[in-house]
């Protein structure tokens, strides 16, 4: 294949359009779970500490550093800075749930998102990041092509007329996404405990920190050797993430030769992969206190499913119905 | 194939430089400082790498290793941070990035958060004991992400920033405020060590980290309505 050839099928890659529904359902996760995360935070009292200026009993004290965000000049010191914070990021979220102006929705959510961010950067997570990064490839993205409002104004249904395509490339790149969260997490778990050098008790170790410890001491040192093969699961699956990329590419290149392909192709990889990651989530949302974590990277799931799979699970979901 | 158009082919070009420099960010260079060789638990794990690169017959010492680390670390997170430099206003709008070291270092000595109340009779109460576990709604909102993002932030360090005094002092108010019995508040985080079941029993958590707060302080500095 020569060069010209190559560079031709990754323009059209990028080019490429498809069904409206795994973007949808994306659209929806993804502001879900932060919606959520922000009705928690208010229904706690925390949106004051947490968003405020430290004149108005905020813990962070962005209005004293260097470089104030720009939230700050725009909304002052006092409680509308919270009140802003809040409400903007709230209403983002659930104009985007309900795919109302969706792009500039995103963009609002993303933009104070990260204002939040630096209000109090101690209660800005690693996931809040890659909520961001999320909203952020939907500011550009056509999510609410269908099951939203805007769906609903321009064809008087909630879904998208028979033969709807947008733009594939938003879903490739969340897709990327999370195989370079999985990847890269998995490749920084240098510390000892993480492999037989130090007895993989990692696990056992984040399972027995106070703060985000839900099982009594006793149960954890009696189900120490689970947490090790525990350990390992779930490094390995996080070092494997990298053969979701191999899965698309040889589902891409179907038609060449070689046994690894062909076997691949014949049984489902991809959903195999997501099954066991919605499994391990789930059994670290059992096992530890991690907020919104475990729900929040599952929310990218989608973006691994085309839409052409969706309507295969649809049709025969309803034929069992019935 | 048909050629591209212009459009497809700008499209195709931005997004590819999108993905390579995420890429970038996302790579797990070792961006190893001198400080961070400090901590007890980095010096316990270059030892046990040190051991295990000896009895694999490479001829290294703790120092060696400590040193390649360091200049590596350097080297790398220069030229990431070079590549990256034009982009920074733009990720610092966006709050955008890759950093995905997720649990990557579990803490062997970990914190524990203790919120204990001195009462008007001259009893001590506590409050709260990391992990908690009555339910009540002091637990859940100190369990709720963020707010221990603030607090657990502390726990690795010999010295917690400034945001934990912020927090003790916010804390204390508040739970004076629910409990008007309540003349001093302690919030601190002691120190928990982490035994393995192979390994010999945990000593007794040290106190560490004890800030106290009075009730005539908070409301001078107006955090407290002032008691009738």
């Amino acid at each position: 294949m020569s060069w010209s050839h190559r560079f031709r099928w990754w323009v059209a890659l990028w080019g490429r359009r498809e069904g409206p529904q795994s973007l949808a359902i994306l659209r929806v996760t993804i502001s879900t779970i932060l919606l959520v995360d922000l009705l928690r935070m208010r229904h706690l009292g925390l949106v004051q500490p947490l968003m405020g200026a430290r004149a108005a009993g905020g813990l962070g004290a962005a209005e004293l550093i260097e470089r104030p965000p720009w939230i700050i000049e725009v909304l002052g010191t006092g409680a509308g800075l919270h009140e802003g914070l809040w409400w903007g990021m709230t209403m983002g979220c659930v104009a985007l749930v309900v795919g109302a102006v969706p792009r500039l929705a995103a963009w609002v959510v993303v933009l104070l998102y990260a204002q939040f961010a630096l209000v109090l950067p101690a209660a800005d997570r690693g996931i809040d990041m890659l909520l961001r990064n999320g909203l952020f490839v939907l500011g550009f993205a056509p999510s609410a092509a269908t099951w939203s409002v805007q769906c609903r104004i321009r064809h008087q249904s909630w879904r998208a007329p028979e033969g709807t395509r947008i733009v594939a490339w938003p879903r490739y790149f969340l897709a990327v996404q999370l195989v370079v969260v999985y990847f890269a997490a998995g490749m920084s778990k240098v510390a000892s405990s993480w492999t037989p050098l130090g007895g993989l008790s990692a696990l056992f170790l984040s399972m027995s920190d106070p703060h985000f410890q839900r099982l009594p001491d006793a149960w954890l040192q009696s189900g120490y050797r689970l947490t090790q093969v525990g350990t390992l699961a779930s490094v390995t699956w996080e070092w494997l993430a990298p053969v979701l990329l191999l899965a698309w590419w040889y589902r891409e290149t179907a038609d060449r030769p070689g046994r690894l392909r062909a076997w691949m192709n014949r049984r489902p990889v991809v959903e195999s992969y997501l099954l066991l990651g919605a499994c391990f989530h789930l059994g670290t949302h059992l096992f530890l206190r991690l907020g919104i974590f475990p729900f929040a990277m599952m929310a990218f799931f989608p973006a691994c499913i085309p839409p052409t799979r969706w309507s295969e699970w649809m049709g025969r979901l309803r034929r069992v119905r019935g | 194939m048909s050629p591209p158009s212009r459009w497809d082919a700008t499209r195709a070009i931005i997004l590819s430089v999108v993905l390579l420099l995420q890429m970038l960010d996302a790579v797990p260079l070792p961006e190893l400082r001198e400080r961070h060789l400090q901590n007890p638990v980095a010096q316990s794990e270059l030892k046990r790498w040190t051991q295990f690169l000896q009895s694999t017959g490479v001829d290294i010492t703790q120092d060696e290793l400590a040193a390649f680390g360091l200049r590596v670390g350097g080297v790398a997170g220069a030229f990431r941070k070079s590549v990256l430099r034009p982009w920074s206003p733009f990720r610092r709008v966006t709050g955008t990035g890759q950093d995905w070291s997720l649990f990557s270092i579990p803490e062997p000595a970990a914190g524990r958060l203790v919120v204990e109340g001195h009462m008007a009779d001259g009893t001590v109460t506590t409050f709260y004991r990391a992990p908690g576990g009555n339910g009540d709604a002091l637990d859940t909102m100190l369990e709720y992400r963020r707010l221990r993002g603030v607090y657990d932030s502390a726990s690795d360090r010999p010295q917690p920033r400034k945001i934990y005094r912020q927090f003790g002092r916010w804390l204390s108010a508040r739970l004076m405020a629910d409990h008007p019995d309540i003349m001093q508040v302690e919030v601190r985080l002691d120190r928990h060590q982490i035994r393995t079941p192979d390994q010999p029993l945990s000593p007794p958590d040290e106190r560490r980290h004890a800030r106290m707060y009075t009730r005539a302080d908070l409301e001078l500095e107006g955090l407290l309505e002032a008691t009738p």
